[in-house]
């Protein structure tokens, strides 16, 4: 049987890949924002709070796009080239699905700290999350670049 | 002036419940495969969700830990909410949580990329 939107698997991968790139931006924005306002830079505090809003929203969509993709994945990109020509692409690309999945609740915490107006010593507690969560985002995209490299979803049979 | 002040005294609370169920999302994301814990399955090929321990070939076992995470995630944050509803958390409790909560993602970023990659030979 065919895997589930396996033939519209390349413009939902194209979908996949912007999506990608803007979470890594939002994320970035999120941590450098958070960063400013745990450090006192009140002006920043509406990009804060803007950023806090964006991300959950980039992030999630991102992510669900990605559970939908990934029994087309699986079989047309997994199954039929990695893991017989590039095992290390495969193993990269697990990583890459379990720190997707451990970002999101570091970034929910960050987003919803920058919504609210906080003591110090908690934004420094979004702060924290805002930058673990943008280097996981971050991991996500490179090691998704680097399996992509080897092998896109979508790719000519 | 005082839903400022109300806000800034609900964010320790905020980030106590979502760093609570930060720590616990990682935590069942190391110990579900460490314990062996069934969880859903999803067979591409075939098209059907089953409810295993393992997963073998294309069959994804993803799904189900994500879904065991989420609601380890879910738990504590409804625990801890109704916990600091009684009881505020201090910056103490709200520091504890922030390191546990880091470092169990830390870990099990760590343990998955091990254990994946040093099945690669």
């Amino acid at each position: 049987m065919t895997p589930f939107l396996a033939g519209a698997s390349r413009w939902l991968f194209m979908l996949h890949a912007v999506l990608g790139f803007t979470s890594v931006g939002a994320a970035t924005h999120l941590a450098t924002y958070s960063i400013g306002l745990w450090r006192g830079v009140e002006p920043w505090r509406w990009r804060t709070r803007l950023f806090g809003l964006l991300v959950p929203l980039i992030v999630l969509a991102q992510y669900s796009l990605g559970l939908l993709i990934y029994p087309a994945y699986r079989v047309t990109v997994r199954l039929a080239w990695l893991d017989k020509k590039a095992p290390l692409a495969a193993a990269l690309f697990d990583v890459k699905e379990h720190a997707a999945a451990l970002a999101l609740p570091l970034l929910a915490g960050a987003a919803l700290l920058a919504r609210l107006p906080a003591a110090k010593s908690t934004r420094a507690v979004g702060a924290w999350l805002a930058i673990a969560g943008a280097l996981l985002v971050w991991s996500v995209a490179l090691l998704g670049l680097y399996v992509a490299s080897y092998r896109p979803l979508g790719g000519i049979p | 002036m005082s839903e400022s002040l109300s806000s800034e005294a609900r964010a320790p609370r905020v980030a106590a419940t979502t760093l609570a169920g930060a720590a616990a999302f990682a935590g069942s994301y190391l110990f579900v495969p460490a314990w062996g814990v069934p969880r859903l399955i999803y067979h591409p090929l075939r098209r059907v969700f089953l409810f295993a321990v393992g997963a073998d070939g294309p069959a994804m076992s993803y799904y189900g830990l994500v879904l065991w995470s989420s609601l380890a995630f879910a738990a504590a944050f409804g625990v801890t909410w109704a916990w600091t509803s009684r009881r505020p958390p201090t910056e103490a409790t709200v520091t504890t949580l922030a390191s546990t909560a880091l470092s169990l993602t830390a870990l099990a970023v760590a343990y998955n990329a091990w254990h994946l990659l040093s099945t690669v030979h």
